[in-house]
């Protein structure tokens, strides 16, 4: 196969990773009849992996501080990102499915770094801070307590332990959306940060 | 009165990597296997490797005792005896000759995430 | 039990059983048994980038097999055994984990019940 078929282009200008090159496709360890596929960017985003860790629920993310190593449980698989710019997926269709899904977390990687070269995004310390803080019970002091079942849930503390797992939305809770609820909103953009509050689905 | 056996509803799983004679392993997996059949323990022994040439058949060993011998009791006893069969079509133990002593199964590693999770001991010897 | 450890001293091509011991980890993985692999005294090799055995003496990349492991198991390599080798945290793969005696005795005591050590 020709290396040249095997590089994709995500964005014709790009902040930092324009390009994506599949450097191998084996089948998956974990699914059946799908496979594994293991993609290079064109640059290093190493300094960009600390700051994604706070973009996605807790329970989406397992980051290896030690080696700065970031796997996501995102779109129905996990993602890995590493320092160098290699890229390694699971549970993967073809190789077409794979540089869909990247793309997407690419575009968040560009986001993430123009901040950074922005001086918009916390610093590492303040995002270790609060992530150490993030618990159910500190989510629920923000939430409406009404346990109105709107959600989906049966009460508010279970809507709020899995909104740290994120298997539900924040745009679920229609109840945070009313007036009297704002201080609550402020509440969690407190806790949250306003970036998690965003990968956790609120729509400002 | 029946005593119950020591073993009784324990597994234990024992996984070879070496080949009969050069090293003592497979003597020593028999010894252990027959022990723990005795004592009422479930055995099972997973063969990977150049231990897949352990369980074949006509084996004639001039002064050591005949592995191949000790482990047909083994099956006798009620141990479950399987193959790894990517290893030994490699090494020329193909599933159509029958190469292997009665009751050994040639089957996959993947029997050996299922019997760690039956198991109660796993070791491996090699 | 419920994890597995295996544990791989060989050098890989030399010898067979870094080769099957990723098999065994992948299997596991694949039956979603948890499983961690150890690299430990010549087998911390298996870990070292740019192994290209495909073009010399024609057998499978070790190398491939790590990639297969990671995230869902850990790649582990004892330290010491990449000191006395002349190997630095530089010459492994991305997904290798570098732990020193103090560490692996961490990980070792809080998995002992569940964990099945399987040396191959």
């Amino acid at each position: 196969m020709d290396m040249k078929d095997l590089n994709y282009t995500l964005f014709s200008e790009a902040p930092l990773v324009g390009e994506v090159t599949i450097k191998s496709v084996r089948p998956c360890v974990v699914a059946e009849n799908m496979v594994r596929v293991l993609m290079q960017f064109d640059k290093e985003i190493g300094e960009v992996i600390p700051s994604l860790v706070t973009k996605y629920p807790p329970g989406k993310v397992n980051y290896l501080e030690k080696k700065n190593i970031l796997t996501l449980s995102i779109h129905q698989r996990l993602v890995t990102l590493y320092p160098s710019g290699k890229v390694s997926m699971n549970k993967t269709v073809d190789k077409e499915e794979a540089v869909e899904v990247i793309k997407d977390v690419a575009g968040l990687i560009n986001k993430t770094y123009l901040e950074i070269q922005g001086g918009t995004s916390a610093s590492h310390d303040k995002i270790r801070e609060k992530l150490s803080k993030l618990g159910p019970l500190a989510i629920y002091d923000c939430l409406p307590k009404t346990n109105c079942q709107l959600c989906g849930e049966d009460t508010c503390m279970a809507f709020a332990m899995k909104l740290l797992s994120g298997d539900v939305e924040l745009s679920m809770c229609t109840e945070l959306l009313e007036p009297w609820n704002t201080s609550k909103v402020q509440c969690l953009e407190e806790v949250l940060g306003p970036e998690m509050m965003q990968s956790m689905g609120w729509k400002p | 009165m029946e005593r119950q056996l020591q073993g009784a509803g324990k597994i234990l799983t024992i996984i070879l990597t070496e080949g009969p004679y050069r090293s003592q392993y497979a003597d020593i997996a028999y010894k252990i296997a027959k022990s723990a059949l005795k004592l009422g323990y479930g055995v099972k022994m997973f063969l990977y490797m150049d231990a897949t040439h352990i369980p074949k058949k006509e084996q004639n060993p001039h002064s050591f005792p005949n592995v191949a011998e000790n482990f047909r009791k083994l099956v006798a006893m009620g141990a479950d005896i399987r193959v790894c069969v990517r290893c030994a079509t490699a090494r020329g133990h193909s599933c159509t000759q029958k190469p292997y002593l009665k009751g050994v199964k040639i089957t996959n590693v993947y029997d050996i995430p299922q019997w760690v999770r039956e198991s109660h001991r796993v070791i491996t010897l090699g | 039990m419920d994890h597995v450890l295996i544990i791989i001293d060989k050098a890989p091509y030399g010898w067979e059983d870094a080769f099957s011991g990723f098999y065994v980890a992948i299997a596991c993985l694949n039956r979603e048994l948890d499983a961690d692999v150890l690299l430990i005294g010549d087998g911390v090799y298996a870990a070292l980038e740019g192994q290209k055995p495909e073009e010399t003496i024609k057998y499978p990349s070790v190398e491939d097999l790590t990639y297969l492991i990671f995230p869902e198991g850990s790649l582990f390599v004892h330290r010491k055994s990449m000191e006395d080798r002349g190997i630095v945290e530089d010459d492994l793969v991305e997904a290798a984990q570098y732990v020193d005696d103090e560490e692996l005795y961490e990980i070792i005591k809080s998995r002992t019940d569940g964990t099945a050590f399987l040396k191959i």
